[in-house]
Order: C-alpha cells, then sequence, then structure tokens
C-alpha cells in the first residue's frame, strides 16, 4: 500500500509539476471541511491541475489504480459534496481560474471552472457587463462548482432564473478522461450563442450533477448589461400572505422572474413574529425600474405587506457588496451556519414553517434567536426553502444531525425536493427511496460515463 | 500538542471554532489579496486553512512538524485576511496566526533558523543587522544636538539607522525644519517586533520592558517613529503586554500632518512628480492609518498622488513583513513584483511608501526587475522641500 502511494505521489507529481501535490498531513488537514457541520474527512493527496489536460491524465492515472477522485472548488460547499469520504485524491480547481473570453458583441464569457464569481463579476464589471452568482456562498464559489450544483439563491437568481439558462456551453472531462465540449456549435468552431442547438441539450446534463458525471473546466455564460437596482422590504403578518405575493408575482411570468424576493420568519434575520420579506429588482431604464417597484409595492400590500426600510435588504443583497455576507457581524456571532434546504410548492410555505417551529424550535430547543432561522426566496411557481442552525462548533455537531434527520423526514412528507442530494444531513437517506425511475436512469448513466465509479464516489449516486 | 493545553492559540479557542470557512481571507471575496495563498498555493496557506489546522493541533488530530512551521512562517502576517474577515464575522486572525507562531516555538519548531541567528544578535546587541549597539548613532552628523530636554522622542527603530541612514536624516531634517526639538535615544534597543511577529515573545517582552523603562526614565510624552513595524509594536503591543502607557506614539506621517496643519511646517519648494502610495501593513491594515500620509504627499506643492488598483485596507502586501523578507527572501520578492507591476500601471515615477521594510524590498524588487520606478520614504520627499 506504501509503494502504491508513492507510485501515485510520483505520477502525480510528474503530471502537475512538484508544487502542485502535496500529501502532507497538515495540507491535507486544511482541506477536511466545508461550510458545513459534516465530519471531518482527509484525502490521501491533494492535487491542483492547471490545465484540462492535467485534469484528463489525473482522471485516466485514477481509473487505472481505482483510486478516488474529489472536485473541490472553493470549499464553500454547505453539503459535505466535496469531503473526500472514501479517501483517495483532492482535486483543487482553483488554478484553473483564467477568464478565457468575454465577448462583448454576443455577449458571452467563458471562464475556466476554477474562475470564482468575484473575478468574473470584477471583469464583467469594467465592460458594464454583469453575470450574477446564485450562491450563498456568494462570490466566493467557483464558476464551475456552482454550476455542478445549480445554484438558485441570491440576486442572480432575478430576470435569469436558477443557474442554467444562462449556461450556454460547457468543456467537460468525462471520469475517464475524455475531453468533451457539451454545446454541439463548438465543434462546428463556434463559441456557444444560444443554449438550445442541435439535438439534447447536453449542457443541462452536466448541470447540477453534483460533479460526479464529468469535471468542468470551462464554461461559457450569457452576460447582461449591468441593470439599474432597487432594493425593497416588506413585513407581513405571515407566510400565507408571502404564499399569496409568490403567486401573484409568478403567475404572469412564466421561469423568467423580475424579483427577487427573500423571505425569514422566526429567527435568522427576522426579529419579529411576522414574516420578513426583502426584495430586489432590476431595471434598464428609470422607468422600467419604477414600474416594476410599482408592480411588487401593489402586490405586497394588498397581500397585507407593509413597506419598511430598504436597507435592511441592501445590506443583504447589495450588488457590489456580495451576498449577504457582508456586514452582518450580529448575524454570525452565534456561530457557523449549517442548513436542511431545498424547495416546495407555492402554497406549502406556511405549512413547511409550521414543520419547522414544530421540530426545531419546540421539540428540540434551537433558541433563542438567531439560533435558528427559517427563510427562503422565490423561485418559479415555489419557494427556496431552508431551516439553518448556528451552532457552537464542536459541541453542537450531534445535535444538529438529531434535529435535521426529523426535520428532513417531515419535510419529505410535505413535498420536499432537496437542493441537492449529498449523504450530508440525511438528504440521502430520505430521498433516494423515492426517486425510483430517475435514480435508476441517474445510475445507469453514471455507471456508463464511471464504469470504475472513481468521481466523488459516496455522494449522490450510489 | 498536549491536547492544546496550555498552548497559545488555545487563547483563541472560541474564535477558531466560530470560522464559518467562507473562504473569503484566500482570495475568495477579494482575489489576490493574500500573498501567503499567493505563494504556498495550497489552503493550508489561507487564513481558513490554518485555522483548521489549528484545531487538529488543539485536538491532537495533527502533530507538529518541520515543514508545518515553515508553511506557518511563509506568511507576512499583513492582516489582509483579517480585514476581509471584518466584513463578515471578526476573527483576531494576526493574533491567531501569532499565537500559532509561539506554539512551534514552544514545540522547537519555530522559528525559522535565520530568525534565531537574528533573535540571538538582537539579545546581544540589541539590533537585528548583526550590527554594534554602539553604532545605532553613526548617521547623525557630529555637533548634532539629539540628547536636549525634549519630552518628543525619535524612535529611529533599526532599519533606517542601519541599513538606510538617508531616512533618518530625512526624518531629523523635516523636525528642525519645523522647529521641533528632536530627541535621540542612544540606549534605545530594538522594539521587538521582529520577535513578537515570528513567535519569540520571551525575546520581544525583555525589549519591551527596557525600552519602557529608557522611555520614563527621559520623561516623554510623545513618541514619533518612521517605521510602521515599531509604530505597531510601541503603540499596540507594549500596551497589551506592559499595560497602559503614559505617552502617545505617533507615526511621522500623522506627526507632520499636525505640523502642516498648524503651519509649523512649511515647503520652501515643489516636486514636480506623480507618485503613488503603498500602504505599509503595519500602518495601515493593522493601526488604520490611511489618511495622514496620503495628506502629506497632496500637499507638497507640484505631486500629484494617483492610486494603485490595490489599496487602504486591500492593499497588496510587499512581502516582506512577518519575517519572510528573512527566512524566505525569494517569497519576499516574489510578493514585491505583484506590487511594484502594480504600481508601474499607475504610470508614476515614484512608488512612495512610509516604511522603511517595504522601501527596501520595493526598490529590491524593482532593481531586479529594472524597472523606471523610483523607490522611496515619504520622509525623502518631505526633506527636498522643507
Amino acid at each position: 500500500m506504501i509503494e502504491l502511494h508513492g507510485l501515485l505521489y510520483k505520477t502525480l507529481e510528474n503530471i502537475v509539476g512538484p508544487d502542485n501535490v502535496s500529501d502532507k498531513d497538515f495540507d491535507l488537514e486544511a482541506y477536511t471541511r466545508d461550510l458545513s457541520s459534516a465530519p471531518e474527512k482527509r484525502a490521501s493527496f491533494v492535487v491542483r491541475p492547471s490545465t484540462t489536460e492535467q485534469v484528463s491524465t489525473i482522471l485516466r492515472v485514477a481509473n487505472r489504480y481505482r483510486i478516488p477522485v474529489y472536485i473541490r472548488g472553493g470549499g464553500t460547499s454547505h453539503w459535505g459534496e466535496w469531503l473526500p469520504v472514501q479517501g483517495g485524491i483532492l482535486m483543487d480547481m482553483t488554478s484553473l481560474n483564467q477568464i478565457v473570453e468575454i465577448d462583448e458583441r454576443e455577449l458571452t464569457a467563458t471562464v475556466q471552472g476554477g474562475c470564482t464569481w468575484f473575478k468574473l463579476r470584477n471583469e464583467l464589471k469594467k465592460l458594464g457587463l454583469s453575470c450574477e452568482p446564485r450562491e450563498m456562498g456568494g462570490r466566493a464559489i467557483t464558476v464551475g462548482a456552482s454550476i455542478t450544483k445549480r445554484g438558485s439563491g441570491s440576486i442572480g437568481v432575478t430576470k435569469r432564473g436558477r443557474l442554467g439558462w444562462d449556461v450556454l456551453g460547457l468543456e467537460v472531462v468525462l471520469p475517464t478522461g475524455e475531453i468533451v465540449k457539451t454545446a454541439a456549435v463548438e465543434y462546428l468552431g463556434l463559441r456557444p450563442f444560444d443554449n438550445g442547438g442541435i439535438g439534447p441539450n447536453l449542457t443541462q446534463f452536466f448541470i447540477g450533477s453534483g460533479g460526479e458525471l464529468g469535471v468542468i473546466t470551462e464554461v461559457t455564460l450569457r452576460v447582461t448589461p449591468i441593470p439599474l437596482d432597487a432594493y425593497m422590504y416588506f413585513d407581513f403578518p405571515g407566510l400565507e400572505d408571502l404564499e399569496k405575493v409568490g403567486d401573484q408575482v409568478t403567475r404572469p411570468v412564466g421561469d423568467e422572474l423580475a424579483f427577487h424576493l427573500e423571505y425569514t420568519k422566526g429567527g435568522c434575520l427576522s426579529v419579529g413574529s411576522g414574516a420578513e420579506a426583502r426584495v430586489w429588482t432590476y431595471g434598464y431604464t428609470e422607468k422600467e425600474l419604477e414600474l416594476r417597484c410599482e408592480m411588487i409595492r401593489d402586490i405586497c400590500e394588498k397581500a397585507g405587506g407593509k413597506e419598511g426600510d430598504s436597507k435592511k435588504t441592501e445590506v443583504t443583497h447589495h450588488r457590489d457588496h456580495g451576498y449577504l455576507w457582508s456586514g452582518l457581524t450580529d448575524y454570525f456571532e452565534p456561530g457557523p451556519v449549517d442548513y436542511v434546504g431545498g424547495y416546495c410548492p407555492i402554497y406549502s410555505l406556511n405549512r413547511f414553517f409550521e414543520v419547522w417551529e414544530e421540530v426545531v424550535i419546540k421539540k428540540h430547543g434551537w433558541i433563542p434567536a438567531p439560533k435558528a432561522g427559517f427563510g427562503g426566496w422565490l423561485i418559479p411557481r415555489g419557494w427556496g426553502v431552508f431551516g439553518e442552525f448556528r451552532y457552537i462548533d464542536p459541541d453542537e455537531r450531534p445535535r444538529i444531525r438529531e434535529t435535521a434527520e426529523e426535520l428532513t423526514k417531515r419535510w419529505f412528507e410535505l413535498g420536499f425536493m432537496p437542493w441537492r442530494l449529498g449523504d450530508h444531513l440525511f438528504l440521502a437517506k430520505y430521498s433516494i427511496p423515492k426517486l425510483g425511475g430517475w435514480y435508476e436512469l441517474v445510475k445507469r448513466l453514471k455507471k456508463e460515463l464511471d464504469p470504475n465509479d472513481i468521481l466523488n464516489p459516496g455522494k449522490m449516486i450510489r | 500538542m498536549n491536547g492544546g493545553k496550555g498552548m497559545q492559540i488555545s487563547k483563541y479557542h472560541d474564535q477558531i471554532w466560530k470560522c464559518g470557512r467562507c473562504g473569503y481571507c484566500g482570495g475568495g471575496y477579494l482575489e489576490d489579496r493574500c500573498p501567503s495563498r499567493f505563494l504556498g498555493r495550497f489552503e493550508s496557506s489561507t487564513a481558513r486553512g490554518k485555522l483548521l489546522i489549528a484545531r487538529a493541533l488543539m485536538n491532537g488530530g495533527l502533530g507538529p512538524s518541520a515543514e508545518l512551521a515553515s508553511r506557518a512562517y511563509e506568511c507576512t502576517l499583513c492582516g489582509s485576511c483579517e480585514t476581509i474577515c471584518d466584513r463578515i464575522i471578526h476573527l483576531d486572525l494576526v493574533d491567531i496566526l501569532e499565537a500559532l507562531r509561539a506554539d512551534l516555538v514552544e514545540a522547537g519548531l519555530g522559528p525559522m533558523p535565520r530568525h534565531k541567528e537574528i533573535l540571538n544578535w538582537i539579545k546581544k546587541e540589541h539590533n537585528p543587522y548583526m550590527e554594534k549597539h554602539e553604532d545605532r548613532l553613526k548617521w547623525i552628523s557630529q555637533g548634532r544636538n539629539i540628547s536636549g530636554k525634549s519630552k518628543i522622542l525619535y524612535f529611529t527603530g533599526c532599519t533606517a539607522p542601519y541599513r538606510q541612514p538617508e531616512i533618518s536624516k530625512a526624518s531629523l531634517q523635516v523636525m528642525e525644519a519645523a522647529g521641533v526639538e528632536a530627541l535621540v535615544a542612544p540606549k534605545e534597543w530594538c522594539c521587538g517586533s521582529i520577535a513578537f511577529r515570528t513567535g519569540a515573545r520571551d525575546v520581544g517582552l525583555d525589549l519591551a520592558k527596557h525600552n519602557v523603562e529608557l522611555f520614563k526614565s527621559l520623561g516623554v510624552n510623545t513618541i514619533v517613529t518612521h517605521c510602521p513595524g515599531c509604530y505597531k509594536t510601541l503603540k499596540l503591543d507594549y500596551p497589551k503586554l506592559l499595560g497602559e502607557m503614559p505617552w502617545k506614539v505617533l507615526h511621522f506621517s500623522e506627526f507632520v500632518e499636525d505640523l502642516l496643519s498648524k503651519g509649523k511646517l512649511q515647503f520652501d519648494g515643489q516636486i514636480d512628480a506623480k507618485v503613488t502610495y503603498h500602504d505599509p501593513c503595519h500602518l495601515g491594515r493593522h493601526a488604520g492609518v490611511y489618511d495622514p500620509p496620503r495628506r502629506v504627499l497632496e500637499s507638497i506643492p507640484g505631486l500629484q498622488l494617483v492610486e494603485m488598483e490595490r489599496t487602504r485596507q486591500d492593499s497588496w502586501c510587499c512581502g516582506a513583513g512577518g519575517g519572510v523578507k528573512s527566512a524566505f527572501p525569494d517569497s519576499a520578492l516574489k510578493v514585491a513584483n505583484e506590487r511594484i507591476k502594480e504600481a508601474e500601471q499607475t504610470g508614476a515615477q515614484y512608488l512612495v511608501t512610509t516604511c522603511p521594510f517595504c522601501r527596501q524590498n520595493l526598490k529590491d524588487s524593482s532593481a531586479s526587475s529594472g524597472g523606471h520606478l523610483q523607490v522611496c520614504d515619504l520622509m525623502e520627499l518631505l526633506a527636498r522641500v522643507t
């Protein structure tokens, strides 16, 4: 075994150079946790490829030796997604961080998978363009990782919806090492300019795949001019009122949203007994912006909302400050955050809250606020929904697991669709048995693409 | 490491466990702010990674090693991580990183060999430059009175008197031009910055005690220094270790700004040049002094100040601090090269700083790359027009 370790180290060193591979215990220790309370997992090697070809060679080597490979972007996953549960190689993607091309005429940006949203936003901003992250991890998350989890939150969800619509094409290294482009037009010598094209949409196939079907090494995204922003804030007596708002806002627009509406109740950012809604909207002219503000004001007020100080929204969602983690020191005072989260239908929101309150507050006593919180945001005909815990690390980690298992189980009974299928906080345990034919098909595809099960094993697809 | 008991980092136990692991410190929020990450590349070079390492050291999941020590010391302690963390949840990251070094010293793995040589010399001759103590004031021209009854002490530090006397001379010249009677103490010892930064706290404490006794014996009410390392140590570290001090500590940029505002210092020339200003980490991020040097520069007739892209609290470190220049000179130069490139992009003729240590490292970088920039200290520019 030691001989194999030495052989593998030498091989990895030959691929990426001596400065980009390590098996030192302290280097590996620094990669043992993500944002969540998931238990520490230590890989045997960490490797930092800087080219697609290096990624490909590493995967071919991993196949030869049947060594697991876990893919890590900015390290901000809150699902234990990249934690090396079976050891092996941890591939740190942050050296593949270049902006390949920004096409101002076609309004596309092509970046390497390890490029952070911050870096991309910064370059786009210089050109008057934007493409917003859809992540709690905000700007620290890499674009490639964001795609593997199909981000759906933050102000980026407004206008373009969940991440995916604006992903036009990918370069992916398959688990067996082949390098492919997902947009057919790229084989015709063009950069992707549309997310449709010839035949089935292979780009979408990899979006939300948890990094288990391939390693995303390059991404082409749709970008837009930077719009004007407006921030609004409303108080509501309860979440039933917000359900009506969600219905009215999403009814006429199909899958495109004009507003990012985030709500909280029972802790988290909320301090009162009612529900709070933070609204961000955009426009390309003052008139358009004004119209949207009038529209949302009208809908909210008819549903019982009372307009409040827009700064409460601005501090959490400001375009330039990044998402949430800015200027909210008190919010993080009780400790790191962990979540049970996913989506629910539009008229289920209040019921999800009631169950959360019953399980998290009344039964397991996650008080006082902001020790625990309930919140989420509007998606087309539904809600993102999460129960969050601020915990004292490491003492309260077992307590989170106990509470989260019960909450997850109860929410599944209500029609819960989790954000991800990672093994953290029992999502796989409760969701996989319900996924039937869909899961069988995914497993077949995984087996076809990853016959030796070396890419992110032990996570979503088992 | 003893299950964490008695470890210096255990004093920060709650902070270490409170880290939310967002990764903003290592470049997620503002890319290219962390020189340690720039040099080390792996997560263990970031504050987030080092906090995970600290946890493992405390709970016995990881043992200290020479290689780990090397990783911990290849950090300039610039505080970029801390100012980014301040935007989210405040953790005393620089203090934690220094405590980690103190534990490595305790474990016999730190500081780095070159630091040990320097610290041994400091114990003997009270300066880190392998020079004799009696040569400390050689830069002062004969006949100049620096031992008067003034209550204002010019604390010269070690770098300028021994290696860049032009800064010390310029500082004294500016004081004289403003009619300030300067007191320079021949018994001044190294402030201890290098000792505190490299985890050799006992050495630092001895130096601090000596200097505090000296200041008391001189009856000073104001201490002025041009060295941000000394400034931080005298102003922030000494009171933490030895209690509140009865004197105020000023950086020369603050002192000169005050002289200008009171009309005590006037210019008799002008400098027709475009300059850019490099914020020393110990002065800026660590002590919050950003505006005085800029205001002084802008007050010089003819001078045009232009900012680099990374400035003030988001400044890119020069690469020299935290013991990096002495223990890892190539790394220090790599970091400085980035700053020189950035300064050149502004089109400035001068890269001005207010730290002799930054000045030296940036000069080394500029010279090695054959750049056109003239690197100088604020006091040198002032001396030309006063």
